[in-house]
């Protein structure tokens, strides 16, 4: 306990890049709602009020050992399988895909929390199994783990998250120790299924990989494993884009080729770069943007919502945003590292990935980097479960800080 | 296996360099866009939301030498449609395509096409009428989201009578906006399309104003742009043509309503053009607004061909009016004096094996060249062509103006034809052509094509002492501040010495008022002219009739060419005509003796 005064600079840091995103938040809806054609006025108060339910929540986490999470993570999985279940038959439907329970005041997605307990239920797997020799069946379990709720996501569907959930499986299990071949195991696949739809690159791959694993050496079995679920996965997924929802092709294609549809989805992609590249170093000022203003600008309160940034504070406010975000991902990464407890370690690492992908995505997508998947942007885009959740992760990774000798 | 040799903290440090560049990548992309592409896309934001609407200029007008107005602008409808206040496009285009004969299919389309910007009025109809107008007007539950705008047409009084002087108008395209780089241009602009309204379409155009608005995404206004001014349409300039409205109605209806032709009169003082007939013609008026597929079908399958400008378009062989050149040529060259004579015409001309006959097969006798002229005397232009031979031919030709466009202000004009040797060459092979060919074209028959102005320019050189000017009709261009003079210019000078244009129009005179003289039943009393009749050889059927003329005799004020087609003999068919417009253009003219002198006047010739 010694240490807890200096440590607590970092924890204080933390929270205090959390609010000042929040305040950001609230800036950018209010402009992004109020426009001269006309919007939703008075969604910056709602988010407002989510801010504070967020602060409330944030303190408790911080106030609750991890130890209990750690002890009841296997009970919050077994509930977040039952609520993604019952969405498929109870859920509201909207958009497309169906991932809310309507509670009235509130849409419920179950998926948005359940990137924290799978984060979770992982970590506490992970932190138990201890023999190195075991590994295999220790890749086993953890997909296992991750796969159902993921599978359950993607069914809704809902790309995005289920990405997240895989992502975040990737970087917690590299950080648990798991060998580079297993990681092949993992990743290759998801080569196969992009090479799939071209024969020559597909062959391309196989090779590689075959190089690779004569260069690794790794166990027979290990070897075979991974050229099967390869050759199935190469195999199945030209069937698998033929199940794909319509919008989602068109999101992918766009993505590959942005002119293809000048006024559909492509014509969000066009109007957030313009309205990025039109705020130049300082912005138009706030309330000034005219992409945002004229409703040039879609979805601007959510997934677009640095684009706003961009456009009214211009490159200062947009890389203010990046910065911060930065920051709490690498105070993050250094409790991870120094925290003694393996779970409240796991737990960190999933933390600062789930942020990290989220941000990487949402911001890439606004610059046109990165294709239309939905993933808001944490701490700034409007809506209550995003931003409980970014306070949540946040929460966990001040507790970890100001606990990290005690765990 | 190397990866087992990774400490926990190596592998927080791998994680931590791939967040690092992924981040870095984000921010430095970001550092582009908003820096060295930002011009790049603030000009894109600003195309998105200001909306620049074109307040179309007004065309000039254009009055006849009198100030009569000859064309103007009547007022005129559009109809657009505003797709967000349209809930049912269905029903909306039934109603309308029961108004405006469009099909309601392609009228629903057309609503449908603008997307995203729904407050955008879509141009659905131009030059709608007014009684159209009305129905929309007194039913606006069943054209909800339909506006209509006043927008200028042009209008031409005149009808068909000036159209293919005068030309007519029509929406500028697309693809002509692209390439075109005259500023103050938008779609809905009417550009010349042909005559004088093509020729002159900078002066008459004016320049567009353009409004500027600020427009959300969906095509709303929200106001005028502020820091923008509006910028205000600056109509187009007028034009004073020569032309003679009332003169060109008199001459056009000489022409009865078979007959094809052309009659073209210009001043021979300055090359102004007076009249300009071609028959048959179209009405200007159907090119206003939407043509109607069926009207230009019409035009298009007449065999009578009325969108063809015969005075610069139609190509003749001059016949006999091209002898006063021949006659020149071979005088100035010192081939004959006015005194030369050839053997005496039986008739016939005998060349070889084959027998060129006169037009007169009762022969002419032996006649010197004056003779010959008034008598059209077809024997001596044949003995006398040989001599002058193909060089000299087409080289008179060419300085008295044929061959090649006269420049008149209109667009379209044709060359002509003067053959020479080596247009025979190319055509038939190195020398394989009869050398008898020059026979035919010693009396303007054969390959050598003219159109009538460049007949009415040589004729009027002849008149005025040799000067060939540019034909023109461009008086002048006024606007509210000044008046600018069209240019007067010469273009050339007929190759004849004085001596030889005293012969040539003595001839010309003798063929109207000599005893002989094929156009004696032309004349007009009290005054001299001179002229010549032609005849040309049509392979498709009767001849084509001829007449050029110049009158008065002595410092002719109007010089003229008539062609009729099929019309026969051009003493017949067309000399008639010529003579009936010099004598009201005389008449306008004040330079006809009244009755009484003119009986004094016999009188005294007889005495």
């Amino acid at each position: 306990m010694a240490l807890r005064g200096n440590i607590s600079g970092t924890a204080m840091a933390l929270f205090l890049c959390g609010l000042a995103l929040s305040v950001v938040s609230v800036v950018l809806i209010y402009s992004a709602t109020n426009t001269a054609a006309g919007g939703q006025e008075g969604l910056y108060l709602k988010q407002m009020i989510w801010i504070l339910i967020s602060l409330v929540i944030f303190f408790v986490i911080i106030v609750l050992p991890l130890r209990m999470h750690e002890a009841l993570s296997y009970v919050y999985y077994f509930l977040l399988i039952t609520l993604l279940i019952a969405l498929i038959f109870y859920g509201r439907q909207g958009g497309g895909s169906q991932r809310w329970f309507d509670l009235g005041f509130f849409h419920f997605q179950p998926s948005e929390l359940g990137k924290v307990v799978v984060l979770f239920a992982l970590a506490r797997y992970l932190s138990y199994s201890k023999r190195p020799s075991q590994q295999f069946r220790k890749l086993v379990f953890s997909a296992l783990l991750v796969f159902i709720p993921t599978a359950l996501v993607l069914q809704q569907p809902d790309l995005g998250t289920s990405l997240v959930y895989l992502t975040m499986m990737l970087a917690v299990l590299f950080f648990s120790g798991l060998p580079a071949v297993y990681l092949l195991l993992i990743i290759s696949p998801a080569f196969s299924m992009i090479t799939s739809f071209h024969p020559v690159s597909y062959v391309v791959l196989f090779v590689i990989l075959i190089i690779l694993l004569i260069v690794l050496r790794p166990r027979a079995v290990m070897s075979s494993a991974i050229i099967i679920i390869n050759l199935i996965f190469g195999v199945i997924t030209p069937f698998l884009w033929a199940r794909l929802a319509e919008y989602q092709r068109l999101r992918i294609k766009i993505f590959l080729n942005p002119g293809i549809e000048e006024l559909g989805a492509g014509y969000q992609i066009i109007q957030s770069k313009i309205a990025i590249g039109s705020g130049g170093l300082f912005g138009k000022g706030f309330l000034a943007g005219t992409q945002t203003n004229l409703n040039y600008l879609p979805v601007r309160h959510t997934d677009f919502v640095f684009s706003v940034m961009g456009e009214e504070f211009g490159f200062v406010g947009a890389v203010l945003i990046i910065i911060l975000l930065g920051a709490i991902i690498f105070m993050g990464l250094r409790t991870a590292m120094r925290v003694r407890n393996k779970f409240a370690s796991y737990v960190c690492i999933g933390a600062i990935t789930i942020l990290f992908f989220q941000t990487v995505v949402n911001i890439g997508m606004t610059l046109g980097l990165m294709p239309v998947t939905g993933l808001p942007l944490h701490f700034v885009s409007y809506g209550g479960s995003s931003m409980i959740l970014s306070w949540i992760l946040l929460g966990l990774l001040v507790n970890a800080e100001l606990n990290w000798q005690d765990y | 296996m190397t990866n087992l040799s990774l400490t926990s903290e190596n592998r927080a440090h791998i994680l931590g360099v791939i967040f690092g560049v992924l981040l870095l990548i984000l921010a430095v992309r970001l550092f582009v866009m908003q820096t060295l592409e930002h011009a790049k896309y603030a000009e894109k934001a600003e195309k998105n939301r200001i909306r620049i609407v074109p307040e179309i200029a007004f065309r000039g007008m254009i009055f006849d030498r009198n100030g009569e107005v000859i064309v103007e602008n009547r007022p005129s409808y559009s109809i657009s449609a505003i797709p967000k206040e349209i809930d049912d496009i269905e029903t909306v285009a039934r109603n309308l395509s029961e108004i405006l004969a469009i099909p309601d299919s392609l009228l629903a389309q057309r609503i449908r096409a603008e997307r995203f910007r729904r407050y955008k009025p879509i141009r659905i109809a131009r030059s709608v009428s007014f009684e159209t107008v009305c129905k929309i007007e007194e039913n606006p539950s069943k054209y909800p989201g339909i506006i209509f705008q006043l927008e200028p047409a042009r209008k031409y009084p005149a009808g068909g009578i000036l159209s293919h002087a005068v030309g007519y108008t029509g929406e500028i395209s697309e693809k002509e906006l692209a390439a075109d780089s005259i500023k103050g241009v938008s779609l809905g602009t009417d550009i010349g399309r042909e005559g004088i309204e093509k020729y002159w379409d900078k002066q008459l155009r004016g320049r567009n104003g353009a409004n500027y608005w600020e427009i959300t995404a969906e095509g709303k206004i929200l106001g005028s742009l502020e820091e923008m001014d509006d910028k205000p349409a600056i109509p187009g300039r007028d034009l004073i043509v020569a032309l003679d409205y009332e003169l060109q109605q008199y001459a056009a209806s000489l022409f009865a309503d078979t007959l094809t032709g052309a009659c073209v009169a210009l001043d021979p003082g300055t090359g102004e053009i007076l009249a300009f007939v071609s028959v048959p013609t179209y009405d200007a008026n159907l090119f206003t607004g939407v043509l109607m597929k069926d009207d230009w079908d019409q035009l298009l399958s007449d065999e009578r061909k009325p969108l063809l400008n015969r005075v610069i378009k139609g190509e003749y062989p001059p016949g006999s009016t091209y002898k006063l050149l021949i006659a020149g040529a071979a005088l100035e060259e010192g081939i004959i004096n006015r005194h030369t004579r050839y053997a005496a015409c039986r008739g016939g001309y005998k060349y070889g094996n084959r027998i060129f006959k006169c037009w007169d097969l009762g022969g002419h006798g032996s006649l010197g060249v004056v003779d010959a002229i008034i008598q059209s005397c077809d024997v001596y232009f044949y003995q006398m062509g040989q001599m002058v031979g193909y060089d000299k031919f087409a080289e008179y030709s060419r300085k008295c103006g044929f061959g090649s466009t006269t420049g008149i202000d209109i667009p379209g004009e044709m060359d002509g034809l003067v053959p020479d040797i080596q247009w025979y060459d190319r055509r038939y092979g190195k020398g394989k052509w009869p050398r008898s060919l020059i026979i035919n074209l010693s009396i303007g028959q054969g390959e050598i094509l003219a159109t009538p102005l460049q007949l009415a320019n040589f004729y009027a050189a002849l008149g005025n002492g040799g000067k060939l000017y540019r034909p023109h009709f461009l008086k002048a261009v006024i606007t509210d501040e000044d008046t600018t003079m069209g240019r007067v210019e010469i273009k050339g000078r007929l190759p004849f010495s004085k001596s030889t244009l005293a012969i040539l129009k003595e001839a010309a005179v003798g063929v109207v008022y000599g005893e002989h003289g094929t156009a004696r039943g032309s004349r007009i009393e009290g005054i001299k002219f001179g002229g010549k009749t032609g005849t040309a050889q049509n392979p498709h059927g009767k001849e084509h009739a001829l007449f050029c003329a110049y009158a008065p005799a002595e410092d002719p004020v109007i010089a003229i060419t008539v062609v009729v087609e099929q019309g026969g003999h051009g003493s017949e068919a067309a000399a008639p005509l010529a003579s009936k417009v010099i004598r009201r253009y005389l008449e306008k003219l004040n330079m006809l003796p009244e009755p009484d002198t003119v009986e004094t006047l016999f009188q005294a010739e007889a005495d």
